[in-house]
């Protein structure tokens, strides 16, 4: 059955939604070959088609038809394929940052690498474009944060923190703060403070 | 020192600062704490909160945290310690304190900046002059020097005696200064009572800046109906208080679109039952449970029980029905319940069941008046042996946020079983007559080891059940005098330690709530040459060791009958 493989393929990428499974280079490269021996098929029969128009009218038209499709299905599974794993790739990129972690690396083919450097290299380019004085670090927050100043609550009892103006404040458990944002997130993501609404 | 231009010296002040925000535990502190919490959110403040009990955690905390802050902010404690011997600060640490518990400690109002009072001196009563209380003692040096100098020619031995009658003058008034001075303290602080709300004062200065809304007025109705439930406040202050913040409730109504009922918060003026949560409960448990109820009818006696069924049949409330939830009772009956309370009042010495307050509406389910928010927040401050007062404190915090309206009914249910365990104490204490007459007071212990006594060792539930006890004790007493005897308790405190708590309220008599039980422990101690563990704010509250406690109590008896 023509494009069975290429729904294999589909398939695959359906049951990892939200990782990469490993860059099945077997299965593309038979649907590689499949595509070839159709399109080499079809070229013989449009051929002999055209030769036998003029002495026999033998038209092998509908099953060129046939086959058409199903190289321009293959074609289309294949372009669905690499492109899902770019777009999961994008948004690894926004949230682990530039560094690969390398499970995850050693699933891509190296074209998918190259890629992702790329990539992460314009974006970085762009971050540092826009606000003054080195650029804003986009991926820290995805939505706008609302206010500079942020209430947070300490969950464990972590000991003195050193706040950016070189005073110090002993984080106790439960101990309520009032702090800006920026000093906050990095404890916030470890999981030291929560944020209390 | 007294700062009254809120605004700019304190408000203005804090901006850009670091500072640490010092809370007592109770329920008016919570209330302050939130409202000034909405209000520094749009200055860039940065605060940290330290939850306070006592003297001893005040310490700490300024301990802990005086290296790196220099401005501390101090929410109903401090105002009646000197601050400034207790925390030995440094020089440049400025404290602002806004407190209810009176009397102010006169070094704070007298302190030349270090420490700032948040309220007017108009507030304070019968602060006694500045003169009266210190006295330049250099001036007496100074003045003997000059003398000397001035007096060269004269002859040696007529100018030593001079000299000699010159310092036994100035001894002599020296010490008659400072007898009088000893009386004009002692008569300064031998009540101690309560004034404003912090809450409340928090609000007026969110209205002065334009940043008032219902929620923060909702927080200072709670503050208010608080020191009410628990007589902190006489009558009149109460509804000259309500009557201010009725103002504001009326101003606040028209300016949000209360017409969706899904979304909008109303807050509105209503009369009020003293029954406790009657809304959440049902009506014969409400009627049997609540103080005010339970000592007119003393409904602890078979006969009591017998009354209330009456009042219900006079009500025209079927039995059934009073036993369900109030939610699930007929509409009927329900929006009748005020009315016929109301006509029975007189027949079964009911006056005064009525009284004035607030209620809150939000969405279609939420209908909470603001003595039901008070007696959650007690639940969830006081009746939790196991968790630690910071986690208490947090969770108080979120019940006042509508967002939490899980914590609020389970807090609920607990301040249902609250009330259930004070009825049942005072069962027991009158059925057993543990409620001992010595002379000129009343007093009744709880013992180690009776059910639920670490709730019964907390400030505000052990206030409550102290009242209790004294009305009932009044109710059933042949005594004529029984009305003008003040009433002491004492409840263990901590296991370990040995130790208990001893509270001693005014005769029911005696109107206005100004206590002056607390001078009369503190002499008793010293006159049993006893060495005080006091660490309460409020100094009607004491802690002593449970060994001592019957000769602390002779000694008080003694005290008493002179």
């Amino acid at each position: 059955m023509f494009g069975e493989k290429a729904y294999l393929l589909i398939k695959e990428l359906d049951r990892n939604r939200d990782s990469l499974p490993p860059y099945n280079t077997e299965l593309l490269s038979e649907i590689h070959n499949e595509v070839k021996q159709l399109v080499t098929e079809n070229q013989e029969d449009a051929n002999v088609s055209e030769q036998s128009r003029l002495v026999e009218n033998v038209s092998y038209v509908p099953t060129l038809k046939i086959r058409h499709a199903a190289i321009k299905r293959n074609i289309r599974c294949i372009l669905a394929y690499h492109y899902n794993r770019l777009k999961c790739l994008k948004t690894i990129r926004w949230q682990f940052g530039s560094i690969l972690p390398p499970e995850v690396k050693a699933n891509l083919s190296q074209a998918e690498i190259d890629f992702f450097s790329k990539y992460s290299s314009s974006l970085m380019q762009y971050m540092r474009g826009i606000g003054d004085d080195g650029g804003v670090n986009l991926a820290v927050n995805l939505k706008p944060p609302k206010s500079l100043y942020i209430e947070v609550r300490c969950v464990v009892d972590y000991g003195q923190l050193e706040l950016s103006d070189g005073s110090a404040l002993l984080l106790k458990k439960n101990s309520r703060h009032h702090l800006p944002r920026t000093e906050c997130e990095e404890l916030i993501r470890q999981g030291v403070l929560e944020h209390v609404v | 020192m007294y700062v009254e231009d809120l605004k700019n010296e304190f408000y203005e002040f804090l901006t850009g600062k670091r500072i640490l925000l010092l809370v007592h535990y109770d329920i008016d502190s919570i209330c302050a704490l939130k409202i000034l919490q909405s209000i520094l959110k749009h200055k860039e403040v940065r605060y940290t909160l330290c939850v306070v009990r006592g003297v001893e955690d005040l310490k700490r905390s300024h301990q802990e945290h005086c290296a790196d802050v220099k401005y501390f902010v101090l929410i109903n404690c401090g105002g009646t310690v000197n601050l400034v011997d207790v925390l030995e600060p440094a020089d440049d640490a400025v404290f602002f304190v806004i407190d209810a518990h009176r009397p102010t400690h006169l070094d704070n109002i007298f302190s030349d900046g270090q420490v700032r009072l948040l309220w007017g001196p108009n507030e304070d009563a019968e602060v006694p002059e500045f003169q009266a209380v210190y006295r330049d003692d250099s001036d007496d040096e100074s003045g003997g020097e000059d003398e000397d100098e001035e007096n060269e020619g004269e002859g040696r031995a007529a100018k030593k005696r001079r000299l000699d009658e010159e310092a036994i003058m100035r001894r002599r008034e020296r010490r008659l200064w400072e007898q009088r001075r000893f009386d004009i303290i002692a008569e300064y602080s031998q009540y101690t009572y309560y004034a404003k709300a912090s809450a409340v004062a928090m609000y007026k200065l969110a209205w002065l800046l334009n940043k008032d809304d219902k929620d923060l007025l909702w927080l200072a109705i709670v503050a208010l109906t608080e020191q009410f439930l628990f007589s902190k406040i006489e009558n009149t202050q109460y509804v000259l208080a309500a009557g201010e913040l009725q103002a504001h409730t009326t101003r606040l109504k028209n300016r949000s679109n209360d017409a969706d009922v899904a979304t909008s918060l109303k807050i509105s003026f209503e009369k009020d039952l003293k029954l406790v949560l009657y809304r959440h409960w049902c009506v014969e448990s409400s009627l049997k449970y609540s103080m005010f109820t339970a000592c007119k009818m003393k409904l602890w006696s078979h006969r009591g029980s017998k009354k209330l069924y009456e009042l219900l049949a006079d009500m025209g409330l079927p039995v059934a029905q009073s036993q369900q939830s109030f939610e699930s009772m007929d509409l009927q009956l329900r929006k009748e319940f005020h009315e016929s309370l109301e006509k029975l009042s007189e027949k079964y010495n009911l006056e005064d069941l009525i009284f004035t307050s607030f209620v809150l509406q939000f969405g279609y389910r939420n209908k909470y008046c603001a003595s039901d928010i008070v007696y959650a927040m007690l639940a969830i401050l006081e009746s939790s042996p196991r968790d630690k007062p910071e986690e208490c404190f947090n969770s108080a915090l979120d019940c006042l946020s509508r967002r939490h309206k899980e914590t609020l009914q389970k807090a609920i249910e607990r301040a249902k079983t609250i009330t259930k365990t004070l009825f049942k104490t005072v069962q027991a204490a009158i059925d057993m007559k543990q409620i001992i007459t010595a002379g000129s007071f009343v007093y009744y212990i709880i013992q180690e080891g009776s059910l639920d006594w670490y709730m019964l060792s907390n400030q505000h539930i052990l206030l409550l059940l102290a009242q209790f006890i004294l009305r009932a004790y009044v109710s059933m007493s042949k005594n004529k005098k029984a009305p003008d005897l003040p009433l002491i308790i004492s409840a263990p405190k901590n296991l370990e330690l040995g130790t208990c708590i001893v509270l001693g309220i005014p005769p029911l008599r005696q109107l206005s709530p100004k206590n002056n039980l607390g001078r009369a422990f503190e002499e008793a101690a010293e006159n049993i040459n006893y060495d005080v563990l006091s660490d309460y704010f409020d100094t009607s509250y004491f802690e002593i060791f449970t060994k001592d406690r019957t000769r602390f109590f002779d000694a008080l008896t003694a005290l008493f009958d002179k």
